[in-house]
């Protein structure tokens, strides 16, 4: 364990070097406060602009931050499998890797929205879950697109699997969701519902984003059971809580597989 | 026979005496009274409410002193005024009725009024008039009654600047602060209603004006109308209620300038229209409501002017809604403008503000050259069933929105604005 931390430490500064050094993240973090500073400015509505831009935070954030994984892996292969000629424990290689993709990606999201939202005045509580749910969305985008990527060692393969992922988690899922709401309605479903919300990340984000931003509508039909499940902090909880969960589950399993895998 | 005839003659006694006017029959048995104005306080000459209104003449004023008066049935049975100095407090220790007011020209003000104690039975109130005109309550602090200011079968009254707290235990077992049953040419203005039933609940109530009041936490309804027609609010504020205002089965009510806040919940509305027609709702603003207004059985009635802000739903109208004009509205961050039961529509939308309109104004005129169809399929999927609200906001039901606006294929095709403004009129602040 010690010996871990020791590697880790080590290989976290040329991993955090080599990841911060790619010109397009600097990209990736104006666009955020471009857009962000775009729809607070000439949005006619700060609620609408935050409505808008958690939908936008929802898509990109975990394509992004999946890809950007699955690519840099396999760019990196080469480099991975000399360190490992090194005496050096897997899985401080592992965590160094997850470590600097997400302070990358994160933390280049956190800067370009936090400016924006900072610059335009519009930090409350409401975009403050926004950012932590995004960064949250990050880590977690970044270790299912590591643990994609360590279980195929074909590069097209890996990034084609990563890219189906993340449109099975953005898209499809909702659809099979909506499917068996439809197919289920003359049964109380609400429970197995929110159940099949949790098992997304990218749901879980968004339902907990409703919350904290939408609640009017959301106290609708639904708002009763949705309040008896979620009420007071308990929603906004259990999106990070299960966000969380999301992301050390992934890695675990990426862990255990690049720790007996031949590389 | 003849007892016959003595049991008839008593009976006819026994009616007239019943008949007449209350007020009347009330003077006959009040011993004289002279002073046309008295002071009444706890070390007064005369220490209670109750001697002080046997002893006044009518039309006389009684001056009330600073200090606690623990009495409750009182009986006002002729004109008077009972004016509070200093503020006090007639505490009805939860035995009934406080003040009965039986007489016309009756002015009561200055009085904090409280404790009147709830009942299956009865209807117990702070101050109740019955039978009677022209009354004025003013600036009065009603607390903890059933009802706080009950008026049955009146008219030409005012209840201006009252304070009206519930005793707050819940819908079922609250009153209503302000509860009117048969009035007409009624001015409640300028009360502050919280804690109750109903704020202000009116049957067959007709000619009145509702204004400047503040209905905020109140259990079920802001203000509510049943059966009456003919009557104005304006200029009031709803807060937080279970729903700001009903109006039910009523006709020609005027419903302007007011605001209508967040009343959040499964059945929250703004304003909730049952059953009513001939109707305006003009310059009001629904802002942060789950519904903003709902629409069951309205009639030719007119929306104009109002804004519409951060509500889950701007409007929801129900099939059987027909023949009203929305114009000159403006539809502001609400996450569905319209949502709707119906597969047709028999209601006018024309020259609204819609934040959602993505058309251009080629010959610049200020008007969209495209129509705007505020029912997104996304809205009649959550109609249906509601646990699709789960998806709200989620990129699956954005992409159905998208299809379904390119080629509409379920939303009603008759739901659309065909003049659609390109920025809010004038009116609409941001």
């Amino acid at each position: 364990m010690k010996r871990t931390l020791q590697d880790f430490r080590k290989l976290i500064r040329y991993e955090a070097i080599s990841v911060l050094r790619a010109r397009w993240l600097g990209l990736y973090g104006v666009f955020f406060a471009a857009f962000t500073f775009a729809l607070l400015r000439f949005g006619n509505d700060p609620a609408r602009a935050a409505a808008s831009l958690s939908s936008l935070v929802l898509l990109v954030v975990p394509m992004i931050s999946i890809l950007y994984a699955s690519i840099t892996w396999y760019a990196a292969e080469p480099f991975t499998a000399l360190l490992l000629t090194q005496p050096m424990s897997r899985s401080a290689v592992w965590l160094a890797r997850w470590a600097s993709l997400s302070l990358a990606l994160g933390g280049t999201y956190l800067a370009g929205t936090l400016a924006a939202l900072a610059f335009e005045g519009a930090l409350y509580s409401g975009t403050l879950l926004l950012l932590a749910v995004g960064v949250l969305l990050c880590l977690s985008f970044v270790a299912i697109g590591m643990a994609v990527s360590v279980c195929f060692a074909d590069r097209m393969k890996g990034i084609g699997a990563a890219f189906a992922l993340w449109m099975y988690f953005a898209l499809v899922h909702d659809a099979l969701v909506f499917a068996a709401i439809h197919a289920f309605q003359d049964y109380p479903i609400e429970t197995p519902a929110l159940v099949l919300m949790a098992i997304n990340p990218i749901d879980l984000a968004r339902v907990g984003l409703l919350l904290g931003l939408d609640l009017s509508a959301m106290l609708g039909y639904t708002g009763r059971i949705l309040m008896k499940f979620l009420s007071g902090g308990a929603g906004p909880a259990i999106t990070l809580g299960g966000l969380v969960v999301w992301t050390t589950f992934p890695f675990w399993l990426g862990l255990r597989r690049f720790e007996k895998r031949d590389l | 026979m003849t007892s016959k005839r003595t049991l008839s003659a008593l009976l006819l006694l026994a009616i007239g005496i019943g008949v007449g006017p209350p007020s009347e029959r009330a003077y006959a048995s009040l011993p004289p009274s002279s002073a046309s104005e008295l002071a009444v306080c706890p070390d007064c000459a005369i220490s209670t409410l109750s001697d002080a209104i046997s002893a006044i003449a009518p039309g006389g004023t009684i001056r009330v002193g600073p200090g606690v008066y623990r009495e409750n049935g009182l009986e006002i049975l002729k004109p008077l005024r009972l004016v509070g100095d200093g503020r006090p407090v007639l505490d009805g220790g939860g035995a009934g009725t406080i003040l009965r007011v039986r007489a016309p020209d009756v002015e009561i003000a200055g009085l904090v009024v409280e404790n009147s104690g709830s009942s299956a039975i009865e209807d117990r109130a702070g101050i109740q008039v019955l039978d009677s005109s022209g009354c004025r309550i003013r600036d009065n602090e009603l607390r903890d009654n059933h009802f706080g200011i009950y008026l049955g079968k009146t008219r030409s009254c005012v209840i201006e600047n009252n304070a009206i707290t519930g005793s707050g235990r819940g819908e079922s077992a609250a009153g209503n602060g302000i509860h009117v049953w048969y009035g007409q040419d009624l001015l409640i203005l300028g009360n502050a209603l919280s804690g109750n039933r109903d704020g202000i609940y009116l049957e067959f109530v007709g000619d009145s004006r509702i204004i400047r009041n503040r209905s905020i936490g109140n259990f079920r309804y802001g203000l509510h109308f049943m059966f009456s027609n003919d009557d104005e609010y304006d200029g009031n504020l709803f807060r937080g209620n279970g729903s700001g205002v009903a109006v039910m089965y009523s006709r020609n009510i005027r419903m302007t300038a007011n605001r209508f806040e967040t009343s959040l919940g499964g059945a929250a509305y703004g304003v909730l229209l049952k059953d009513i027609s001939a109707s305006q709702l003009r310059d009001n603003r629904f802002i942060g409501n789950t519904v903003g207004a709902f629409l069951e059985g309205t009639t030719r009635s007119r929306f104009e002017g109002n804004t519409f802000q951060g509500n889950g739903w701007a409007l929801r109208v129900l099939g059987n809604t027909d023949s009203n004009t929305f114009t000159g509205n403006s539809f502001l961050a609400n996450t569905f403008d319209v949502s709707t039961n119906a597969g047709t529509n028999l209601n006018r939308f024309e020259r609204n503000y819609w934040d959602g309109y993505r058309g251009v104004d080629l010959d610049r005129d200020g008007i969209g050259d495209d129509a705007y169809r505020p029912v997104r399929l996304s809205s009649l999927l959550i109609e249906r069933n509601g646990v699709a609200s789960l998806l709200l906001h989620s990129f699956f039901f954005a992409v159905l929105d998208q299809a379904e606006h390119a080629i509409p294929a379920l939303t009603p095709e008759t739901y659309r604005d065909d003049a659609p403004l390109m920025a809010p009129p004038p009116g609409a602040r941001r």
